[in-house]
């Protein structure tokens, strides 16, 4: 083993468990090498030290409190119905019902969809009463749109009835 | 812990029997917030995340798959939530350490007592100044003895870069705690005799 893998190891093996044979191998390399067992000396110091910082003491009756309160949140969960119709349709469990019912929502859709009439147009004509939201610049740009509008219809060969730029008055 | 243990749990909970969550809480409540007040800084938030960390696991414990091991899933909501919570708050160093500190027992010697408190303030104060992913390793391996390779599975980094934020956590906690490893030396500390080689 090298140094800079034995160095590696030490950490490791100093700062918890470690299977046997890491160890094994790390105290081989010890024994033949004294500046990776000065090293070891100090990590070993280092970790003995971290484990001097105490455990946190709780004081009686917290976990009493603890499942009491976390009691009262899952049930003020389990009231909200859709955090729980999220949950059923996520879990895995439920997976092929919720494919089967999405796929029959989606054909269903698709059906209906595809024999359905399509929406009627509405006919616009020059009967319709828009004069009455027709502002002077749209008047004043009547006769441009009216010549867009006569070749237009001769180039589909529609008749050429005269556009009241009046508004029928 | 058993791993087929957590299993039959879990299944359990899948069927529908909420006590089955009962005993995973009870079993890992004081696992979740040991992490959690070595990560977090005073008593009120290590246990609100710990609630909170519960509450997240009862959402998502249908979608538990079971190749995953039950420990190092609930370690990786513990670990995300407080690098989440810190990162939220405004970091307060100092704010509940002294919680941290032991009690005496009265038949300890009071020379021991105040050289424990001292201690055990300093080396909670080096690890709290860590940056919190390093903090967060190191609570895993030297206070839960997690392996390497099950620390990045729940920090989500490959184990070449665990040993790396390790090895750079222990060279600045060496620094900062430079003055106190003869002290654990003199004390003859158990710890080392643990887990060590020599």
């Amino acid at each position: 083993m090298e140094c800079s893998e034995a160095r590696d190891l030490l950490l490791e093996v100093s700062s918890g468990t470690t299977p046997p044979d890491a160890r094994r191998a790390l105290r081989s390399h010890l024994e033949g090498c004294p500046a990776c067992r000065r090293e070891a000396e100090t990590v070993e110091n280092m970790s003995a030290l971290l484990r001097t910082a105490p455990e946190p003491r709780l004081s009686e009756g917290h976990w009493a409190d603890f499942m009491t309160a976390l009691d009262r949140r899952l049930d003020a969960e389990r009231h909200q119905p859709w955090p729980r119709v999220l949950r059923w349709v996520r879990n895995p469990v439920h997976a092929w019902s919720t494919a089967a019912a999405t796929s029959a929502v989606v054909v269903a859709l698709g059906i209906a969809l595809l024999t359905n009439p399509t929406p009627r147009q509405i006919a616009l004509t020059q009967d319709a009463p828009v004069q009455a939201f027709m502002t002077e610049r749209m008047v004043g740009a009547m006769p441009a749109m009216d010549a867009s509008l006569a070749v237009w219809k001769a180039s589909l060969g529609a008749s050429e009835d005269p556009y009241d730029l009046s508004g029928g008055e | 812990m058993s791993t087929a243990e957590d299993l039959a749990l879990v299944e359990a909970f899948k069927r529908g029997e909420e006590s089955a969550f009962t005993a995973l809480v009870i079993k890992y409540r004081e696992t979740v917030y040991r992490i959690a007040r070595r990560m977090v800084h005073s008593h009120e938030d290590a246990s609100d995340v710990a609630q909170e960390v519960f509450i997240r696991v009862h959402r998502a414990l249908p979608r538990f798959a079971a190749r995953a091991q039950l420990r190092t899933w609930l370690y990786r909501i513990t670990v995300n939530f407080c690098l989440d919570f810190n990162s939220r708050r405004s970091r307060d160093v100092l704010t509940g350490l002294k919680e941290l500190i032991w009690e005496p027992s009265p038949h300890d010697n009071p020379v021991e007592i105040a050289e424990q408190r001292e201690l055990g303030e300093v080396v909670a104060r080096a690890i709290d100044a860590l940056p919190p992913r390093q903090r967060a390793m190191v609570v895993l391996r030297v206070y839960q003895d997690v392996p390497y390779a099950d620390i990045g599975r729940i920090m989500g980094c490959a184990e070449g870069t665990v040993k790396a934020t390790m090895f750079a956590a222990f060279a600045k906690l060496r620094k900062s705690l430079a003055p106190y490893v003869g002290a654990v030396q003199k004390r003859g500390t158990d710890g080392a005799s643990e887990h060590g080689v020599l």
